[in-house]
């Protein structure tokens, strides 16, 4: 998927998008709800906090 | 960069134009001992005029030379929003600040020439500041 086509999916700019991708901007939580599901793909893949490990995995 | 960060570039290259050809005109009339408000008020409003006449050009212009990249314009959403409330909300900050300066000149019974100069230095000063911190954000993030 485009990052235009994204932009629309979700009712954003093109460059917010670009924002997001590059850590410049911090979507809020129903924009990022939206992405995810514009990407058919769970949360937790799309967005992770931090360096993205999981508080299990660092317990592991 | 996209059409918004370009329109902002365009407005605050105005905005300092403007004002820069308006405080030599201030500047000019001043030295000349011409300091009646009513004589320098036609000076002023042309320049208002110009400004506001100026600022239009520049936001058609960039929007002709935007709209081959595929730009969205008009558009506005959350990040847009975040931007411009931070950026107003920080000129306003130094609006406030110039107001209560000009209070401080009121209470010295300055010249209505000097206040009128003094409001609308505020106004550009103010402008600038926020175009070009809603420029800052959008290149460093909000």
């Amino acid at each position: 998927m485009t990052q235009a086509a994204l932009a629309k999916a979700i009712g954003m700019t093109r460059q917010t998008i670009i924002a997001i991708e590059q850590g410049r901007y911090s979507p809020s939580l129903e924009a990022a709800f939206q992405i995810a599901q514009a990407l058919d793909a769970p949360f937790e893949e799309v967005f992770q906090y931090g360096d993205g490990a999981t508080a299990k995995q660092k317990e592991d | 960069m996209g059409f918004t960060e370009k329109s902002y570039i365009g407005v605050i290259i105005t905005t300092l134009a403007v004002a820069g050809w308006y405080m030599a005109e201030a500047f000019a009339a001043a030295s000349a001992g011409q300091t009646s408000i009513a004589e320098f008020g036609p000076t002023m409003w042309t320049v208002m005029g110009v400004y506001v006449v100026l600022i239009i050009a520049v936001m058609i212009v960039t929007a002709i030379l935007s709209k081959g990249e595929g730009e969205e314009m008009g558009e506005f959403d959350e990040r847009d929003q975040l931007i411009d409330m931070r950026a107003e909300r920080t000129g306003s900050y130094a609006q406030s600040v110039g107001l209560f300066g000009l209070l401080v000149m009121l209470t010295m019974e300055v010249s209505a020439f000097a206040l009128a100069n003094t409001i609308m230095g505020i106004m550009a000063f103010a402008t600038i500041l926020t175009f070009a911190l809603r420029l800052y954000y959008y290149r460093r993030g909000a």
